[in-house]
């Protein structure tokens, strides 16, 4: 949880945070990548791919500010990782953004 | 990582997998934990984005994922045979135009060649954990050959940066030699490869150092291709020594989604 009390974060940490508060405000208490990808929005020049987005939205994982799991929607669906902002997610985002949405702690 | 691929998927579930199959050319050489993961991450995106924005946008997502992964890999990911690869074909490609332009010096060049492909194939064998026997026949065979070159190099000097040359070849091919000695066991494993693979990241550096300023210099067309590819692969040589000398030894499990997964109940 080193980073969720500095202010120490990458442009693209902070996006990937902000918009993870931006979802969570919404309601949407797990999202997975292709939410969050969305939700960055962004054109192509600007707009994270594919293969950095799970990087990162991994080591924000690591980093306890996204709390994850696996889970397969249906039985014929591909296992999906979802994720959600962890309180300490939550403390960082609202630092970013002033957006604090609404953060399940279980 | 395991997947039932007898699955009664969809179409559009279908060809994201074949897409996903696609992007891990990529991940070749990676570890399996991370390739698991990665490619966990992958399909599951390319399918939605297949779903819910149609074909066009899942291939424009692998294209630009595709060259994301590869050009952050060649810079700062994890070590792999995707260096190693560049430097190969890079090396054959300069020797083959060298032997071209300047028949004279097509044997000494064919000879580096062939050990910058002796110790190239170890490195793509086994990017990660690689055996001991082969990483020393393969290290062991390229110091002679390269001692050799720099002492007919440094026997013939046209111009300062040939030193950085001589200097380039020799400072590898001590390297390999600790390599070598740490394979067999003579000095510790780790600490032979820590302080081998260095110094040939050094010695690439030196040649690509030369071979920049040849490329400065050159008067033909050939030359300065041949100069400007052998001086990308021998960076790439460097940076892939210095990565690999990072890379703990130790063997670890391979990434299972099973345990990871639960069922929904909807």
């Amino acid at each position: 949880m080193g980073r969720a009390a500095g202010k120490n974060f990458g442009t693209r940490d902070a996006r990937l945070l902000r918009a993870a508060a931006r979802l969570t405000a919404k309601g949407l208490v797990k999202f997975d990548g292709y939410q969050l990808a969305k939700e960055l929005g962004g054109s192509w020049f600007n707009r994270p791919s594919m293969a950095s987005l799970y990087r990162d939205a991994s080591q924000l994982a690591s980093d306890q500010l996204f709390a994850d799991e696996w889970h397969r929607p249906s039985p014929t669906a591909l296992p999906v990782r979802y994720f959600r902002l962890t309180p300490a997610g939550a403390v960082a985002a609202a630092q970013l953004t002033g957006v604090s949405g609404g953060v399940q702690t279980t | 990582m395991t997947l039932d691929h007898d699955q009664d998927f969809p179409a559009e579930t279908k060809a994201s997998l074949l897409a996903n199959r696609v992007l891990g050319i990529t991940l070749y050489g990676m570890h399996p934990l991370d390739v698991g993961e990665t490619q966990a991450h992958w399909r599951s995106h390319l399918a939605q984005v297949h779903h819910h924005d149609g074909l066009l946008a899942m291939v424009l997502t692998t294209i630009t994922a595709g060259f994301a992964n590869l050009g952050w890999r060649l810079t700062f990911g994890p070590p792999s045979a995707l260096l190693p690869g560049v430097a190969l074909v890079a090396t054959g490609f300069a020797t083959a135009i060298l032997a071209v332009v300047s028949p004279s010096s097509a044997l000494p060049n064919i000879a580096v060649t062939v050990a910058a492909l002796t110790l190239g194939m170890v490195l793509v064998r086994h990017p990660r954990v690689q055996p001991r026997i082969p990483l020393a026949i393969g290290c062991a065979l390229v110091v002679p050959v390269l001692l050799a070159y720099a002492a007919s190099i440094a026997a013939d000097i046209w111009q300062p940066s040939d030193w950085f040359i001589v200097a380039g070849c020799a400072t590898i091919a001590v390297g390999c030699g600790i390599v070598a000695l740490g394979a067999i066991g003579l000095v510790p494993l780790q600490g032979g490869r820590s302080w081998g693979f260095g110094l040939c990241a050094v010695g690439a550096g030196s040649i690509a150092v030369a071979e920049l300023e040849w490329l400065l210099r050159s008067s033909g067309f050939g030359y300065f291709v041949a100069r400007l590819i052998a001086a990308i692969g021998m960076l790439a040589i460097a940076f892939t020594a210095w990565r690999i000398r990072e890379v703990d030894q130790s063997p670890e499990p391979e990434f299972t989604i099973e345990s990871l997964v639960s069922e929904s109940d909807a």
